[in-house]
Order: C-alpha cells, then sequence, then structure tokens
C-alpha cells in the first residue's frame, strides 16, 4: 500500500526493461541491540523495534553504551518465551506494507494461539517493558474476555482465592445493590 | 532471527513452567493494580465494578478507575439514575475522573445530569462524551458548566437537537466534536462560538445549524488545524473560515450549499472531498476555489462524478472548474457502489491537473480492492490513459525488505 516514490529524474522512458532495473529491491541495513531474557537467552532486535520497548530505552538513559557495545541490555522479567511473542507482535505491526485488515487478521491469529496463562504472562512482560500498543492490546482483549462471566470464572481466570466469607459476601452484596451487582 | 540456544532454553522452560505453575499462579493474582485497572477502563463501568465481589483484594480496586463509561441502554433505563448517584459517591473523590463516556437513551433528570457534570469538571476531567439519543420536551441546552471547564482537552456532544452558547470558554480543548448543535450570535450578528478555545485544533461538525437571522457562522480561530464539515440536512448557511493555519479539511455528503468563504489565503495541505450535488451547483466552484493552494487531495467517486457533470454542462455553469496550481498529490476513492469508468475518473484527473506540478496520482478501487498509481510529469506533458496497477493490500510476512519503486 505505502508505495514510495524517489525524486525524480526527468529523463524520460525507454523500455519496460529498464523501468524494471529501477524496482530495486535493498535490503537496509538496520543497527541492532542485544537483549538478554530472563531465562539468559539473548536476541539480536533491530534498534526501531527495541527502542519501542520503555524498559530499554530507559536502560540506554542509564547506561548510554549499551547500544554500541557488544553488552546485552538485560530484561529481567521477560522470558524468551514471551520476547519472542513480543518481537512478532511488533516487527508485524512495524511492517509499512500492512494493511488494516492484515494487522486485523494478524491480531486475532496471535490471541488465538494463546490460552489464558500465556496471555497472563505475555501481558506481565508487556507491562514490564512497558510497550504501550501491545499492552492496551492485551488489556482491552482480557476486557474482552472476561465482559458478561460469572464471577466463578473471572476468579479462574485471574486465580483468585475468595477470602469473603459467606456471610460477607452476601451482605457486601446487599451494600451495593445499587450497582446491581448480580452475578451467577 | 532468533538468538541462540533457543530450542534448548525453551524446552527447559517449559519444564520450569509446569514445575513453577503454581508460583506463576500467585504471580498473576498479583498483577499490579494499575494493570487491573488499566483492563476496567475498557469495560462498561457496571461490569468494572462486579469486579469489587472477586475477593476483599478487588473490594475498592474500581473506586480508583479515572474512567467512566455508562450507557443507559445497557444500565437500564430504570436503574440508571440510582447507578449513577451510587458511583460518584462511592468512588475515591481524591482521584480525578479524566474520561467521562455517557450514552442516554431517555431523559435523564436534568438536575443529575448538571449534578454528574459538575462532578466532572471539578475532577479535572480531560474528555467528555455525551450523546443523547432522546428529545427533551423543552429546549435543550447541555449543562452550562460543560463550557467553563479549564481541564476539558477533548470533548463530543450529540442530542437530537440543542443550542450552544455564543461563546465557548475552554482553553485547553484540543478536539470539538459536535452533533446537531444550533450555533448562536449575538443580535443576529455573526455566531463565533470557537475563538476563546485557544488550543483548538480539530473540530468536527456533524449537522450543526446556524440559528436564524444571523449573518454566518464564523469559525474564527487561530489554532485550528483540522475541520471537518457533515452538514448535509440543514438549512444552507454562510460559513466565513478565519482559520489562517488550517491545513485539513474534510467534506462529507455534502448536499446542501452552504457558501464557504475564507479571509485567510488558506494554504492547505490536505483535503478530502466526498460531496454531490447539482451540476449547476456553484458552491462546488466556490469551494474549489477556496481550496485553490491545496496540496494533496483526496476525492471521492460522488465528487468525481459532480465534476463531470460541471464540465459536461460547461457552458451553462458560470464559472469553470479552477486550476489547482500547487497540487502535489491527488487520490481518488472508488467507492464499492459507484458505477463511473476509470476512463470517466481519468478525463477528470487530467482536467484537474492541467496547471498542476509534478503530481502523484494514486485510485482506490474499494470495489476490485485494487490500488492504481501514477506519476504524472507536467513538464513532459505525459499523462497515460492507462494507469499502471499496483497492488492494493499488502500481502505476506512482514521483513526487512522494502521494496522501492521508482518511475517517471
Amino acid at each position: 500500500m505505502a508505495e514510495e516514490t524517489e525524486s525524480t529524474k526527468t529523463e524520460p522512458l525507454k523500455t519496460a526493461e529498464e523501468e524494471f532495473k529501477k524496482l530495486e529491491i535493498t535490503e537496509e541495513e538496520e543497527s541492532e541491540l542485544k537483549l538478554e531474557t530472563s531465562d539468559h537467552v539473548t536476541f539480536m532486535v533491530e534498534a526501531s523495534i527495541a527502542m519501542k520497548f520503555g524498559a530499554v530505552q530507559q536502560y540506554l538513559e542509564v547506561s548510554p553504551a549499551a547500544s554500541a557495545s557488544a553488552t546485552a541490555i538485560p530484561l529481567h522479567n521477560v522470558a524468551s518465551r514471551e520476547l519472542i511473542l513480543i518481537l512478532e507482535y511488533y516487527r508485524m505491526h512495524d511492517w509499512v506494507d500492512a494493511g488494516e485488515r492484515d494487522l486485523k487478521e494478524f491480531d486475532e491469529r496471535f490471541l488465538k494461539d494463546l490460552n489464558y496463562e500465556e496471555l497472563k504472562e505475555l501481558l506481565l512482560a508487556a507491562n514490564y517493558l512497558n510497550v504501550e500498543k501491545l499492552f492496551n492490546f492485551l488489556t482491552k482483549s482480557i476486557a474482552n474476555i472476561i465482559r458478561n462471566k460469572d464471577v466463578e470464572f473471572v476468579r479462574t481466570f485471574f486465580g483468585i482465592d475468595n477470602d469473603y466469607t459467606p456471610e460477607e459476601e452476601a451482605a457486601y452484596r446487599e451494600e451495593n445493590a445499587w450497582a446491581g451487582v448480580k452475578f451467577v | 532471527e532468533v538468538g541462540e540456544g533457543k530450542g534448548k532454553e525453551a524446552k527447559l522452560r517449559e519444564r520450569q513452567s509446569i514445575r513453577n505453575r503454581k508460583n506463576d499462579r500467585d504471580r498473576i493474582s498479583e498483577l499490579p493494580i494499575t494493570v487491573l485497572l488499566h483492563i476496567m477502563e475498557f469495560m462498561n463501568t457496571n461490569e468494572a465494578i462486579k469486579t469489587c465481589v472477586l475477593s476483599k483484594h478487588w473490594k475498592d480496586i474500581w473506586k480508583s478507575l479515572t474512567s467512566l463509561k455508562l450507557d443507559s441502554s445497557i444500565l437500564g433505563v430504570a436503574n440508571f439514575d440510582k447507578f449513577v448517584s451510587g458511583v460518584l459517591s462511592s468512588r475515591d473523590a481524591s482521584i480525578s475522573l479524566l474520561n467521562l463516556h455517557i450514552v442516554l437513551h431517555h431523559c435523564i433528570d436534568f438536575e443529575l445530569l448538571h449534578d454528574i457534570m459538575e462532578y466532572a469538571v471539578l475532577h479535572n476531567v480531560q474528555n467528555l462524551t455525551l450523546i443523547i439519543f432522546v428529545h427533551y420536551k423543552f429546549h435543550f441546552v447541555f449543562p452550562s458548566v460543560i463550557y467553563f471547564c479549564s481541564s476539558l482537552t477533548n470533548l463530543h456532544l450529540s442530542h437530537p437537537f440543542w443550542e450552544l452558547p455564543k461563546s465557548l470558554q475552554l482553553p485547553a480543548l484540543k478536539t470539538l466534536h459536535l452533533e446537531n448543535a444550533c450555533f448562536t450570535s449575538p443580535d443576529n450578528d455573526f455566531a463565533e462560538p470557537f475563538s476563546s478555545c485557544v488550543s483548538l485544533n480539530s473540530l468536527h461538525l456533524i449537522d450543526c445549524s446556524l440559528v436564524k437571522h444571523s449573518k454566518a457562522l464564523c469559525i474564527n480561530n487561530s489554532n485550528l488545524q483540522r475541520l471537518h464539515l457533515s452538514l448535509t440536512v440543514v438549512d444552507t448557511y454562510k460559513i466565513v473560515l478565519s482559520t489562517p493555519n488550517l491545513t485539513c479539511l474534510a467534506i462529507k455528503n455534502f448536499y446542501c450549499e452552504h457558501q464557504l468563504s475564507s479571509p485567510c489565503n488558506l494554504s492547505f495541505l490536505e483535503v478530502f472531498i466526498d460531496a454531490s450535488l447539482r451540476f449547476d451547483s456553484p458552491f462546488f466552484v466556490i469551494l474549489l476555489q477556496v481550496l485553490a493552494n491545496v496540496k494533496k487531495m483526496t476525492l471521492s467517486s460522488r465528487t468525481i462524478k459532480t465534476m463531470r457533470r460541471v464540465l459536461s454542462y460547461g457552458e451553462r455553469v458560470k464559472n469553470p472548474l479552477p486550476c489547482l496550481v500547487r497540487l502535489e498529490s491527488l487520490q481518488v476513492n472508488i467507492e464499492s457502489d459507484s458505477k463511473i469508468s476509470y476512463r470517466e475518473v481519468n478525463r477528470i484527473v487530467k482536467y484537474l491537473l492541467q496547471n498542476s506540478p509534478l503530481t502523484t496520482v494514486q485510485m482506490k478501487d474499494f470495489k476490485f480492492k485494487k490500488l492504481l498509481v501514477e506519476k504524472v510529469n507536467k513538464n513532459l506533458k505525459q499523462c497515460s490513459e492507462h494507469m499502471r496497477s499496483g497492488v492494493f493490500e499488502g500481502k505476506g510476512r512482514p521483513g526487512k525488505l522494502k521494496l522501492k519503486r521508482t518511475t517517471i
């Protein structure tokens, strides 16, 4: 969709072959950053993507030397499993030619491939890394999952132990009757 | 693509994860409250409040929500008033209410509406949306406290028919979206409601009308950059654009022939026009003359059809279509229900580009999902009949490859 056009030359067009030659396919040299996950796997990540991670930005502000050197930037609360997913998400969303529909399809598939545990793990990683777009996508998706579900489902989803006694719970619901808090 | 030792490490990690499932569970249940609040802000407020019965830890979390979404069609009309009063009296009053979104399908008690708005204004509301679908029997105005709010940055107001006060005192407002408002003016003079909104950047007017006997709607704002007009079902009036920094104008479904004029030398960067008119409508020509300096223009096939009519009846129309001497990029969107042929589109495009400099032409065909791109170099006086085909929507996998296409 995004067709890049270069500054023009004023020579008239000669042959189709010549025109074809002008279709340049360029492999752009991009600087990379070395990231190390909590399970000690190192990743070479395009700087354009890594710099979208708030945690990476913050690290480089404190120790700017890390961007050039071979030392890996440690990501203490992100495992390789999550980082692979995060990179997959950002590579797709960063891709210039991705149309709106492509992204929608990708997002749906991305979400479908995650079970609830993985989804929450990924949310924690996204929160730690401070990656806004993915964080919003995941929190919104979780909101959609728990919407209109009964209270036991939500407790199971978040791994919550109910510490209300039945009497307390009944009293609390009574007190908040205005909110129409009805649960199955 | 992925770092060394992935396979082995991943397997190890999987094994660990099974062993640590109990620990993981504890970790998850300790999701930071800010994250839980973020999840809850995507829900309607009544759903978010339900989390209070999950456990003691969750009891008060919702009270710190900075966004409230209240919809009477979900809550039920009977419960709405009680619910809203309950929310406002129970939430933590020391926390700002930054986003408030209310959709009403019934006539809420006006006193209550006023109280809600006052609460929002006192709690530093930044984004306020208030959409009312029902007609109040009396002459409706929104609670005036809204129009003197110093924290508001985005405001969206809609009601079947309502009057906007003469002047809005909203110094932080950046985006304003008004539907079915009637602009009022002092002493049958100009209506000039936006001149005190010094930060206003984007203005959307949907089916807004002008009070009778007023001279014109004057959009007088030196900061405004984007204006979206969709004034289809209202009587014609004059619109004066005193907006020296306006760079983007969008006009949609402009069946009426409002008279657009501007004392400023507008040099638009971007214009979107989707309009359908009678062939002899002077509006169109006036519009294009206002836009004479436009650099980037998007036209719908409806608009192209109107232009074709103007061209066909050229002798009977006093003013011909103007020359767009600074146009650098033209895009034509062909809607899926459009019956216009590429040939006809090409004819209009050629006409419009007579005096334009180097221009990129893009045709987006929503019917056949095609993108046609052409770069026209007027120096060469070359304008081919057949546009080169490209691919409308990119398919494949993301990667580092970037395709650069150079054409003349």
